[in-house]
């Protein structure tokens, strides 16, 4: 595991030298912010709570974590620095790991970049510091697991495109399954157990307790399981 | 690796991560980090979770769909279901939540209607819903709507719905009191022979208590209680025997729950002719409890006095008729806290005596004006002179409240000896020196209130008769009879505090262009009523003549003035109006874009800076 740490300040310099990172923050950011004061009716709301914003990290990151993460082995395939990359002495693991790594922190800046909203609701108001604290801790464990499903999804492929599309539908799917109609839906075409085994997967429902206040256990298990899971499959699909 | 070695590891991996998804899914910890612990259940609700024998049904009304729910409501309407999932997982198997969302024109929503759900409209016209409906078995119970101006109450409502809704027999009070509340108020002797003079109807009360209970009268004079009651309301009583007064002791300390009302100075008895005493005072009781009540000392309140008037047209304040308001209630408990105006009638106050292990919880606290006067220097015929002697001493003194905790017994050296005829009495066997249970006793220093004739006006028309509140009295009574009904567990259910999470900001500035503007704003619309006033009049004279009178040139003239003046008053109120909310709208304006742009801001400058710093790095010579 020594090579993770070189591996991941390479890695996480990388994005503070390349334009398309600030791009991706700056495009991130502002639809945070314009998601949150419009369709989202932030001010109207008339509620010192972030919870306006919080809800729309899952459909803001369904962009972005692919966004982010369709280079990270695709483009490596592509260019064949991969072959090169494992001619060091580095294992895929420590591979994996510190790619993924320096994504996640990037993302996390990113995240908490949305920091003027805080300040924004403590002056309206006096907020409730709980749930700011565990929606803000949700986002950035949920934002792993996306991460790590798109480095999959970038492992799997040699074209940046299809690593984005691929990723996108993954996270999709991850996503609507939390949406009412669809575990209706589910619920009338499968077997019960399959279905309730089935949403048990939803990054909605599975970010709702954090996003007020609670930390569920069960919750944040399973955002780290979905990581790990993924990114050992990474190193499965990776590994020679 | 070879592909089929990686596809088992894959296989592996992925029943792996079902599995253990499908484990922690069941892993009850949580943590709640919200300020009061909001989606906390407390531990009377988990009780009444823990009782739940056949499973309860809750349907979750809530027209999410309905795109123009105010945002407010919306969060609200959020939070209740987080809530309700609390239930559901804490009840695990044996409640069931369903969220609904009854859109227009459905099944469902025909179904919330029928339930009993109360739709309210949204200025688009769209009905929404925000209820619920309990059900067990064939019985259910409904929250037609979720107020949010109480949300401290929600867990408090789901609670004792999911209680009542398991409930299958009432259960049995038994009142103990010398007013007449059950069989009503006998007219006076000379008005007996008088026609249509109402003979004996219940008191208001009396319907409450039997809509929750199966009453039970217990006189005076009994040596016993019955065996199988639930609650006791011992209500300005009469002299105890000893026997009895032992019994509603040791009741008591067994963990029932009592409701005293006692009284100083009965205004009731003042008018009555049956002889109800003046003042009830169980002095050993509550004295053996650790309860300081002093019977001589009627309580009131300066600065909120009730005013009566003579009926020759004078009027005098009268401060131990105290008025109470929402600042004397307490807003957090659910006995209280939907109450805005009760009236007590020569209340007194109590304090329980340090050292004890009770704990009190004030019901009705009076502040600043409160004070006091010797019951005997009443002087009912002239209100005045009584005010005179009305020493005010501002502090607080509480006029009702809950005590819970460990009683102990008002008769320490065990049961009292038997009356006069021993035969007839079975001897005491057994007794409790202390609370066995936790005790629970509602104690108010006023009788009074209870009455009708101080609580509300009966209308009768056309054989029918309703009543009609002039003060809140009835509920606070409807209250503590629906709090004794509910099951043990209930009773230790409070409402949470309030929280107020609202912009300070907004509402500051609303607050300041409001006084700002006042004044404009209203003489536009008197002048704006004025100018409509006087076009209504030319219309009405026109019509009066048929239509068809022809206005005169100067009519026609003056009409043309009135209806250009009122398209002006009209410009300048809505310009008023927009400058009232022109600050707010440009805060929202100023923090959009602060949100907007100082982090993408911030960002530039360290990418630029980072830039700079390698250039220098690479244009620098080694």
């Amino acid at each position: 595991m020594q090579q993770v740490k070189p591996l991941f300040k390479r890695e996480f310099a990388g994005y503070f030298r390349s334009p398309v990172a600030y791009v991706f923050s700056v495009v991130f950011l502002a639809s945070a912010a314009i998601l949150t004061f419009f369709p989202g009716q932030f001010f109207e709301s008339n509620e010192a709570s972030l919870r306006t914003l919080f809800q729309f990290f899952p459909w803001i990151f369904l962009l972005m974590a692919p966004a982010i993460c369709m280079r990270l082995w695709a483009e490596e395939k592509r260019s064949g620095t991969w072959e090169l990359l494992f001619t060091l002495p580095l294992t895929t693991v420590e591979a994996v790991l510190g790619k993924f790594l320096a994504a996640w922190a990037f993302f996390t800046i990113a995240i908490l970049l949305t920091f003027p909203m805080v300040v924004t609701v403590a002056y309206l108001g006096t907020p409730d510091w709980g749930p700011i604290f565990t929606g803000y801790l949700g986002a950035i464990l949920m934002g792993g697991s996306y991460l790590a499903i798109c480095s999959l999804a970038s492992a799997l492929t040699r074209n940046q495109v299809i690593a984005f599309v691929l990723s996108f539908l993954i996270c999709l799917v991850l996503l609507f399954l939390g949406i009412g109609l669809v575990n209706d839906l589910m619920g009338t075409l499968l077997p019960w157990w399959l279905a309730e085994g089935i949403s048990q997967f939803s990054f909605l429902s599975r970010y709702e307790a954090l996003m007020i206040g609670l930390l569920p256990v069960g919750d944040i298990l399973f955002f780290i399981l979905l990581g790990l899971f993924a990114l050992a499959t990474t190193v499965l699909v990776l590994e020679r | 690796m070879k592909t089929t070695a990686k596809l088992v590891s894959f296989l592996l991996l992925l029943a792996s991560l079902v599995m253990l998804v499908t484990i922690i899914s069941y892993l009850p910890w949580q943590k709640d980090l919200t300020d009061n612990r909001r989606y906390t259940l407390s531990e009377p609700s988990k009780a009444i979770l823990e009782r739940i024998e056949e499973p309860v049904e809750i349907q979750f009304y809530y027209s999410r769909s309905v795109s123009d729910l105010p945002p407010r409501l919306r969060n609200f309407a959020e939070r209740i279901e987080m809530l309700l999932r609390q239930y559901e997982r804490q009840g695990r198997e044996r409640l069931i939540v369903q969220v609904i969302d009854p859109r227009p024109d459905t099944q469902e929503e025909e179904e919330a209607l029928r339930s009993g759900l109360q739709g309210f409209p949204l200025p688009t016209g769209e009905r929404a819903f925000l209820g619920m409906v309990v059900r067990q078995a064939d019985t259910e119970e409904i929250i037609p709507f979720f107020d949010p101006a109480r949300e401290n109450l929600i867990e408090y409502r789901i609670s004792t719905a999911i209680d009542r809704v398991q409930r299958i027999e009432k259960p049995k009070l038994g009142l103990l009191t010398s007013l007449p509340i059950l069989s009503g108020e006998e007219p006076p002797p000379w008005a007996q022979q008088q026609e249509g003079s109402q003979n004996g109807t219940p008191w208001a009360f009396a319907d409450s208590l039997r809509e929750y209970f199966e009453v039970e009268e217990i006189s005076g004079e009994a040596h016993r209680l019955p065996a199988d009651l639930d609650a006791l309301a011992v209500i300005h009583p009469p002299e105890l025997s000893e026997n009895l007064a032992f019994a509603v002791d040791q009741f008591l300390l067994q963990g029932s729950p009592v409701f005293l009302a006692v009284d100083p100075s009965s205004q009731y008895a003042q008018r009555s002719f049956t002889g109800v005493p003046s003042q009830s005072n169980p002095t050993k009781l509550l004295d053996g409890w650790g309860i300081d009540f002093d019977e001589d000392q009627v309580t009131g309140d300066r600065l909120h006095p009730t005013q009566i008037d003579d009926g020759r047209g004078q009027v005098f304040s009268i401060p131990i008729w105290p008025t109470i308001g929402r600042n004397h209630l307490n807003r957090d408990h659910p006995l209280t806290s939907d109450l805005e105006n009760l009236l007590l009638v020569e209340p007194g106050h109590f304090t329980v005596r340090a050292g004890r292990d009770l704990n009190l919880t004030p019901l009705i606290t009076l502040g600043e004006g409160s004070g006091f006067i010797h019951r005997t220097l009443i002087d009912h015929q002239n209100p005045a002179r009584t005010s005179n002697r009305f020493i005010r001493t501002d502090n607080d003194k509480i006029l009702a409240g809950i005590i819970q905790g460990s009683f102990r017994s008002a008769f320490p050296d065990g049961p009292p000896a038997l009356g006069e005829n021993p035969d007839e009495e079975e001897p005491w066997s057994e007794w409790l020196l202390r609370s066995e249970n936790e005790g629970l006793l509602i104690l108010v220093a006023d009788s009074d209130w209870i009455a009708d004739d101080f609580s509300l006006q009966r209308l009768r028309f056309m054989g029918r008769s309703e009543i009609r509140p002039f003060n809140d009295n009835f509920f606070l009574g409807a209250n503590i009879v629906e709090f004794l009904s509910g099951s043990r567990s209930l009773m230790g259910l409070r409402g949470r505090a309030a929280e107020d999470r609202s912009f300070e900001v907004v509402q500051r500035l609303q607050a300041e262009s409001m006084e700002r503007y006042q004044a404009e704003l209203t003489r536009l619309e008197e002048r704006l009523q004025e100018v409509q006033n006087n076009l209504q009049e030319i219309q009405q004279k026109r019509g009066e003549a048929g239509g068809r009178l022809a206005l005169t040139p100067e009519q026609q003239e003056a009409i043309l003035e009135f209806q250009e003046e009122e398209a002006t008053v009209r410009g300048q109120l809505r310009e008023i109006r927009q400058a009232l909310r022109e600050d707010i709208e440009s805060l929202k304006r100023t923090l959009f874009v602060i949100n907007l742009t100082v982090s993408p801001i911030l960002i530039s400058l360290l990418g630029a800076m980072y830039y700079m710093k390698r250039r220098r790095k690479l244009t620098t010579p080694k």
